[in-house]
């Protein structure tokens, strides 16, 4: 708990904080509810906003952007049934049906209700898994962290939607991205092409900010000119629907223990939480008929899984130095930025920071509820925003944060080459998040197996005196072949019926 | 709605500022030092100056001077960096500017690459340029001129409260009952491998040398037990050693560390290994014999200020000026020595 004490201490010594707290939360739900623009996006376009601040400060507004990006999508997912961040895709099914019947109100605020409570519930799970987390992850040897990025690529590869066979190109990708520079552990030269400017590799901010934010600008910008819809504010109430969430109890619980399990769990994210909870409810329900009609319970079920992912992506961030979901890769970048490199030591060298970082989480939860509530007319018209000034000036804004990095003119060219590739991928169906999830963990990855290998002077048998890692490489053997078999199964089950 | 926008772009310029800022805050720091000092300059310090002007010769900036740390923003070269910016005196302001990557390749090819004209200098480990020539990694050191070494660091060999080892001859007795079993964790250039295998074969032991990047990286699995001998700088390690967390057991160095005197040195042991690990400052190739005369005398000058001998203090660091001319010769004595060391270990490249 004294983790705790001394994180409210940092906080309190730079209340500063707070109000970077609300700065972010706002910024964080205008970007969750402006479709095409994300809470990834925004916590990497901020990041070199917090080169100056401490680290509390920075992190106070890129949590705040975090968790207000990711409850923002439901604003535009009730309204116009479009999916305001890519997180509220299964918010829209039933939060619009419900606002078509003349209750937006309603649905909003169960909708915003429900983040508040699955946030909560993974702040909890944050500040009490973590430190445990903390101290079982220093017995994590270079073996175990093979075998845990081991699982997290088999995971993003069969887990990312679409075709595993495509995002598994992206990942290899992400792979050969992570090997150029010098190579740490014997400083030779790997794919530099002979060019000095590739020694250090490429900066992971200019590839972060070219895959998504350059890349989503291209494919935005070809639908610029299409009609968007007018939303009305007229007549709507935001009071805390304590009738209507009668019975959705037990789905909030539900979601929240799932979120946040699956945000502990490396590289899938919100979007899987909030299905795997909705499939879940609607199965166990009396009423499955009623789901997908307007029901509170699938507002419910989808909100609280993808807020309580946040807290949960949290956790293996800071014990592990592996990012639970896509945003938390940004954050990653954040830390590090400011010196702190995560992993079980942080606890006992930065116990501060870590506490900082539990309760700004926690604060930032209330602050969302607190602001949606009061401030809903604004984001609503806000959703209407002209893209023609948005779009130019979000890469001007990228342009400048990834020159203030390091200096180099280098990285812009690295942004821009990143944002038409990026582009080019997306037009061939090749998912980018395992392109950035394979360039985070490459390293990790190679550096720690060679290192295991070293270590037992050759012997790969070695792993297998390690429980934990041995069972990280059966569970990625499970992660790939489980799907593939199923697969093959339905396939002779299908042919069977047919020759019958 | 159109007031929304206006308020909407007003927050989106305050935070592109702030990113700008950043940029800046910087330059802007040192400028108000820098400023200060350049007034104090023309009246009080217009004695000193002149004595070194004087005595070396004509040459001075005229333009504000660029310095590339080649290293992230508040690592040691960084720090020392603005540190010396603050105390230097002279005409014009210096201006740190962080270019990252490549163990330091990246801002050093950078350096190289500008005219030899004193506008652009560089911060950097010798031991680093060293390492990279031996191992055939870069040649950036023939494309540099040596101006001063500034501070120093101590390499040393350090274990955790696990092993139960409290000196020297504990471990060496352990490792040499128990051959190939203690894994040595190593970090930095491959120098601090070669002198490792040297450690080793002098004291007749031998362990498991297993590389990591980064001196987090090898607390970490000093603290897991992953590793049983850490070889960290002393800068890296002071709090943990005073914390009790961390054993020094010797120092692979040419003299004991001054704030851990009773650690031996590996040469008392027996092992005649003096690798140092300063931090020093260069300039590109062929730069005129005048400038070299004046920012070697420009950092003389600091490294004789007390203020700043006691500001590195605080950040780990001990100053130890060595001029051009001495530090250029250590530097080609040490490859010298470490050549054939890293020929028999299979280092070079």
């Amino acid at each position: 708990m004294s983790i705790f004490a001394q994180g409210f201490q940092s906080l309190l010594n730079e209340p500063f904080s707070f109000l970077l707290m609300t700065f972010g939360v706002f910024f964080g739900i205008i970007f969750g509810c402006i479709p095409g623009l994300t809470a990834t996006l925004g916590v990497i376009l901020l990041i070199p906003v917090t080169y100056a601040m401490s680290p509390v400060m920075g992190f106070s507004m890129l949590l705040g952007i975090y968790v207000g990006g990711i409850s923002g999508g439901l604003i535009t997912a009730t309204l116009l049934n479009i999916p305001g961040t890519p997180s509220s895709i299964f918010t829209c099914w039933d939060a619009y049906p419900m606002s078509k019947n003349g209750q937006p109100g309603q649905a909003l605020s169960i909708g915003v209700f429900s983040s508040l409570m699955g946030g909560l519930f993974s702040a909890v799970a944050l500040i009490f898994i973590a430190p445990q987390l903390a101290k079982v992850a220093l017995q994590f040897g270079n073996w175990e962290l093979f075998g845990l990025t081991l699982m997290a690529m088999c995971i993003i590869a069969v887990m990312t939607e679409g075709d595993p066979l495509r995002s598994s190109v992206g990942l290899v990708f992400g792979l050969m991205l992570a090997s150029i520079g010098l190579d740490s552990l014997t400083g030779q030269q790997r794919l530099t092409f002979g060019s000095w400017q590739l020694l250090g590799g490429l900066a992971s901010t200019s590839i972060m900010m070219g895959l998504f934010a350059i890349t989503e600008i291209l494919m935005q910008t070809r639908e610029l000119s299409h009609h968007k819809q007018k939303v009305s504010t007229k007549g709507m109430s935001f009071k805390p629907p304590v009738k209507a969430l009668k019975g959705c109890w037990r789905t909030m619980g539900v979601g929240s223990v799932i979120g946040t399990f699956i945000g502990i769990l490396p590289a899938i994210g919100q979007q899987t939480a909030s299905l795997v909870t909705y499939n879940y409810a609607k199965s166990t329900s009396k009423t499955p008929e009623r789901f997908g009609k307007g029901n509170p319970e699938g507002i419910v079920a989808s909100e609280t899984a993808n807020n309580a992912v946040c807290g949960g992506a949290l956790i293996p961030l800071i014990t592990l130095g592996i990012p639970g979901d896509m945003t938390t890769a940004a954050l990653l970048g954040g830390l590090m930025i400011h010196g702190l490199q995560p992993g079980p030591l942080l606890f006992s060298s930065n116990p501060g920071i870590i506490g900082a970082i539990m309760l700004i989480f926690l604060m930032c939860n209330l602050v969302m509820y607190l602001m949606e509530l009061g401030l809903m007319r604004v984001f609503i018209r806000l959703i209407d925003l002209p893209r023609y000034l948005l779009f130019p000036f979000i890469v001007f804004c990228c342009i400048l944060g990834v020159y203030a990095l390091n200096n180099r003119i280098f990285d812009i060219w690295v942004l821009l080459v990143f944002g038409l590739l990026g582009y080019l991928f997306t037009l061939c169906k090749v998912p980018l998040s395992p392109i950035i999830m394979g360039y985070l963990m490459g390293k990790t990855f190679e550096v720690n197996f060679r290192r295991a290998m070293i270590s037992a002077q050759g012997d790969f048998g070695d792993l297998f005196n390690r429980p934990i890692a041995a069972l990280f490489l059966a569970a990625s053997i499970l992660f790939v072949l489980v799907p593939v078999g199923l697969r093959i199964l339905r396939r002779a089950k299908k042919s069977g019926a047919a020759t019958i | 709605m159109k007031r929304l926008i206006a308020l909407l772009m007003a927050l989106c310029m305050a935070a592109s500022l702030g990113a700008c800022g950043s940029g800046q805050s910087s330059s802007a720091a040192q400028s108000s030092e820098p400023v200060q000092s350049a007034d104090g300059a023309s009246s009080s310090q217009s004695g000193s100056s002149q004595e070194t002007q004087e005595t070396a010769a004509a040459w001075q900036p005229e333009k504000p001077v660029q310095c590339i740390v080649p290293f992230a923003a508040g690592g040691g070269s960084d720090i020392l960096t603005r540190l010396i910016i603050q105390y230097a005196d002279m005409p014009t302001e210096m201006v740190a500017v962080n270019v990252d990557g490549g163990a330091g390749l990246v801002g050093g090819q950078q350096c190289a690459a500008a005219a030899p004209d004193g506008y652009t200098l560089l911060a950097h480990n010798p031991m680093n340029l060293i390492s990279q020539g031996l191992t055939g990694t870069s040649d950036l050191w023939e494309q540099l001129t040596l101006l001063a070494f500034v501070v120093d660091d101590w390499t040393m060999v350090c274990t955790n409260t696990a092993t139960g080892w409290k000196t020297a001859e504990d471990f060496i007795n352990y490792a040499k009952e128990h051959p190939g079993e203690v894994k040595w964790g190593v970090t930095g250039t491959p120098i601090i491998i070669a002198d490792s295998h040297r450690a080793m074969e002098g004291l007749g032991i031998e362990c498991t040398i297993v590389p990591y990047d980064g001196g987090n990286e090898t607390r970490t699995a000093l603290a897991g037990n992953h590793i049983q001998i850490e070889v960290a700088t002393s800068a890296d390690i002071r709090n943990d050693v005073e914390a009790g967390e961390v054993i020094p057991l010797f120092a692979i160095a040419p003299n004991r560390c001054p704030f851990m005197e009773d650690v031996p040195t590996l040469s008392e042991l027996g092992v005649p290994v003096d690798s140092g690990a300063p931090r020093a400052y260069f300039a590109p190739a062929n730069l005129p014999e005048e400038i070299v005369d004046y920012y070697d005398q420009l950092f003389k000058s600091v490294c004789e200020n007390p203020e700043f001998v006691e500001a590195c203090e605080k950040v780990g660091m001990v100053v130890q000026y060595v001029g051009a001319e001495e530090g250029a010769q250590r530097m080609n004595n040490w490859y010298e020595s470490l050549k054939p060391v890293f020929e028999k270990y299979g280092l070079s490249g």
